[in-house]
């Protein structure tokens, strides 16, 4: 059984060996209960697994409520119980540094790795006073202090001073609040130094996040921030240790998972893959860049609680020109506030699914910059480097009944170049597979390659410059059967061509006018894709994807787009 | 604290004192007398707990040519600390005092955090509040809970009362109300452009419901109406996802009976329960759950989800996702 508590919905998984081989049986989902009345993240654990229960006839929540661990006989209890979480609180971090673009920007993507949000920044240069930055930081009250600054045997005054100014702050605070942390991760010749200006407070010194200008070193403060979280707010999540205890001590947070699972997934297909989980609470997005892992969280996002802080970062009208109808900015911000008090309610019209679709994107496309930002500057397009596989994941998306719908909305907020396949964490799986990755490691591929993940299809994407209605692909599709598809590609489409999942078939791409779908401009190529539950999807539409300015016209291109991908009841 | 357990209060009352924390001023005393750190020490006239007032001299230095150079504080405070080249001092600390709000006997005191008043009444749960508190005479006004009020009802004879204002907050009715010094505004939703304005008045607002407009349920509203001109309580709360209070409306009653156990969160959804739906296309509308689906069913977005056949006010039977519903005791 493995378990994935988020901040609005749990949901649970059973996993169970069929001819020798494992694989994903059934699911259930109930609201989280880790926050007031309840304040037991157990309970809605609990609630989760009898719709698994009542899927699979297995008993396995005893009489008094509790998880029956092991399993007794076939067909009572389970062996093994994982879990993740991400419904507590994230750390709450204040940034130190010397320059923007150098110390702080290590920092921030230090805070980027785990459940974190920033409170605010300080540097040299950032127009306050001592004063000011005293009361701030007082008021402030963070759980950890993260400094940066200074190469390794370089800047020390500015450091020193940063410093000083910290220990004071902390020497102000309420007597009643928990002390906050200091992570060093600046000049290491100053350690000392810190040490003994912070005096008593908890300081852990770690690596030089900026050893040097044209270096980054992040793992060791990644690490201790991990750990802080893990050990402070996680711990402190009502019902975590239980959680904990019946995980054999193992929970694990959720966005560190997921990008397990991503690394995991690879490994499977030993080539660059991406993946997004769009939580109430948190976006995260993870990925195997040029065989390097990336993990990227941002908690100050989420479809849910955090909704309205989207809309302090992008202009409603950005939300607005995905959706297929008419609808006005008061109503567009009145639906957010509501989400945010009612994260756990679902979408019953279309409209609103169509709505949180759309929120969905702006979510995905306000984290993709600060998640990969090196691959995501160096790419001409501004777009996702190219990748093999996207794997989406979250409630809402999860949920979406049309799988287009979902598809679309990938297409829309990364806008991959290239060739590439989509699926979809229909189940919820992909965290829990990530922390089953640690326990029973067979379990993990297994139930991976027996298709936890719904594939919603292939996508040739082509990258170039012509006019709408032009030319620039020629496409054959060769099904394993024999039979032949092919095709014409114009610029500025969208089409879908029919391939089951499962089914694989040989591309045959010519591109024409110097157009690029992956081998470089104009160059030809064979490759082999599988089908999905929406099919093959050709992406003409172009990179940066432009939408018409005219908001009649967008909305019915949206609209088009949308039943291209089969989004639209027929 | 100023009571103590087992005392009557009233609203008026304060039951405790307190100083709430003022900013900090650092005076860069080295710099200013141009000396290093260490010579400074030497130089401080003020140590740690020490009142100044503007002018009073915190640190000198008798420099070449018989120069003496004073740095003086700019503002009346407390000395935090004098050390490391700098004088910190805390500005006179602002006395706060804390009153009841609401009428009742004290249940327990809590020293240097609160009180807790316990009173016999009847208790509504709203969905949002901007962050203030107040008390007064409830006032109905408007006669139907899905109608809006018009800043031109709110009259004279509407200060000190706590106001009912239908199904949304207008932008006129907010500037009236705290124009006359109405005590408080009770609303079914409020606009999600008007949240910031109104978290800044002075005036408690309450939305039962929640944001943009929505006639406030049927229950609340009759229970409301029931009450007109007793005396009330409205706690705003903002929400806080992490803080487990919520936007309370009390009113105080006589105690004919013992008070209904609060129902436990744990209740789960049956057939005859009273709910409340939270989202579109019915939200806000109050009914009864006729049964519960144990399958997943489709609704019109196609998203299959576990639900309820409620039977709403009106007597339309819809279908409502579990998650979607909220019961209301």
């Amino acid at each position: 059984m493995v378990a994935d508590c988020g901040s609005a919905t749990t949901r649970v998984a059973l996993l169970d060996l069929v001819e020798g081989r494992y694989r994903f049986i059934a699911n259930g989902q109930a609201p989280s209960t880790g926050a007031h009345p309840l304040s037991d993240i157990t309970v809605g654990m609990i609630n989760a697994v009898a719709d698994v229960e009542a899927a699979t006839g297995r008993e396995i929540v005893g009489e008094q409520g509790q998880l029956l661990i092991p399993s007794q006989g076939g067909t009572r209890g389970v062996d093994r119980f994982v879990a993740t979480t991400s419904a507590a609180q994230p750390l709450r971090t204040v940034l130190v540094g010397l320059a923007d673009q150098l110390s702080l920007a290590s920092a921030r993507r230090v805070a980027l790795s785990t459940y974190t949000t920033i409170e605010e920044e300080f540097s040299p240069a950032d127009g306050r006073s001592d004063s000011e930055r005293v009361q701030e930081l007082v008021a402030l009250e963070p759980d950890v202090f993260l400094i940066a600054g200074g190469t390794s045997g370089g800047a020390a005054t500015n450091v020193i001073h940063l410093v000083e100014t910290v220990s004071l702050a902390i020497s102000l605070q309420d007597k009643g609040s928990d002390p906050p942390t200091v992570i060093y991760a600046g000049n290491p010749v100053l350690r000392p130094m810190v040490a003994e200006i912070l005096g008593g407070v908890g300081l852990r010194a770690v690596e030089n996040v900026r050893p040097d200008v044209d270096a980054e070193y992040l793992d060791s403060a990644q690490a201790e921030l991990d750990l802080l979280y893990e050990k402070g707010k996680l711990g402190a999540l009502p019902g975590a240790e239980q959680l904990r205890n019946l995980a054999n001590g193992a929970l694990i947070p959720t966005a560190k998972a997921f990008g397990w699972s991503v690394q995991y997934l690879g490994a499977i297909l030993g080539n660059n893959v991406v993946g997004v989980d769009v939580g109430s609470a948190s976006v995260t997005m993870g990925a195997v860049l040029n065989g390097i892992s990336h993990l990227a969280v941002r908690s100050d996002l989420g479809i849910g609680h955090n909704l309205p802080k989207l809309l302090e970062q992008v202009d409603s009208q950005q939300v607005m020109r995905w959706l297929p109808h008419e609808m006005a900015d008061s109503d567009l911000k009145d639906f957010v506030a509501n989400k945010a008090l009612f994260p756990q309610t679902v979408p019953v019209t279309s409209e609103e699914l169509h709505l949180e679709l759309a929120l969905a994107r702006e979510l995905i496309r306000s984290t993709l910059p600060v998640a990969f930002p090196s691959h995501f500057d160096a790419t001409p397009t501004g777009t996702l480097p190219p990748v093999e596989m996207i794997l989406l994941g979250g409630t809402l998306l999860g949920s979406v009944p049309r799988p287009g719908q979902a598809a679309l909305a990938l297409l829309d907020a990364l806008q991959p170049v290239g060739l590439c396949m989509l699926a979809l964490d229909t189940h919820g799986l992909a965290p829990a597979l990530g922390a089953v990755a640690g326990v029973v490691p067979l379990a993990a591929v297994q139930v991976i390659e027996s298709g936890a993940f719904r594939e919603l299809g292939g996508v040739v994407a082509p990258v170039g410059q012509a006019k709408p209605g032009e030319q620039i692909l020629r496409l054959k599709m060769i099904r394993e059967n024999g039979s032949e598809l092919e095709t014409e590609v114009e610029a500025g489409s969208l089409k879908v061509l029919p391939l089951q999942p499962g089914h694989r078939a040989e591309l045959q791409l010519r591109p024409l006018k110097r157009f690029d779908v992956g081998e470089g401009p104009g160059r030809s190529c064979r490759r082999s894709v599988f089908g999905g539950a929406v099919g093959l999807i050709v992406d003409a539409r172009g990179r940066p994807l432009r939408l018409p300015t005219d908001p009649a016209e967008r909305r019915a291109k949206t609209r088009q787009w949308l039943w291209d991908v089969g989004g639209l009841p027929v | 604290m100023l009571v103590r357990t087992g005392q009557q209060v009233k609203p008026r009352d304060i039951v405790a004192r307190a100083s709430l924390p003022q900013p900090y001023l650092i005076v860069n005393v080295a710099k200013e007398l141009n000396v290093s750190r260490d010579r400074s020490r030497g130089c401080m006239l003020r140590n740690p707990g020490d009142r100044v007032r503007p002018g009073d001299v915190l640190a000198w230095h008798k420099g070449g040519f018989r120069q003496v150079r004073e740095v003086t504080s700019p503002v009346d405070g407390k000395v935090i600390a004098a050390d490391g080249g700098r004088v910190i001092i805390e500005l006179e600390p602002e006395p706060f005092e804390l009153r009841a709000v609401l009428s009742g006997t004290v249940a327990e005191v809590a020293p240097g955090y609160g009180v807790t008043i316990e009173t016999p009444g009847a208790l509504i749960q709203g969905v949002w509040g901007s962050g203030k508190e107040g008390y007064g005479v409830l006032a109905t006004g408007v006669k139907e809970r899905d109608v809006v009020l018009d800043a031109r009802q709110v009259q004279a004879a509407h200060r000190g009362t706590i106001l009912v204002c239908g199904a949304v907050l207008d932008e006129e009715v907010l500037a009236r109300a705290q124009e006359l010094q109405v005590r408080g505004l009770i609303v079914g939703g409020i606009p999600a452009e008007l949240q910031e304005r109104v978290c800044e008045q002075l005036v408690p607002v309450v939305a039962t419901e929640g944001v943009g407009r929505a006639p406030i349920s049927s229950a609340i509203f009759d229970l409301l109406q029931q009450n007109q001109g007793r005396q009330a309580t409205i706690l705003a709360v903002l929400p806080d996802r992490w803080k487990p209070s919520r936007p309370e409306i009390i009113i105080p009653l006589p105690a004919s009976q013992p008070a209904d156990s609060a129902p436990s969160p744990r209740r789960a959804l049956s057939a005859n329960l009273a709910v409340r739906v939270r989202r579109s296309p019915y939200w806000g509308a109050v009914g009864r759950v006729k049964e519960i689906s144990n399958e997943p069913r489709a609704v019109e977005s196609g998203v299959k989800f576990r639900g309820a056949e409620v039977i709403l006010e009106d007597g339309t039977v819809a279908f409502v996702p579990n998650v979607n519903l909220e019961l209301v005791t």
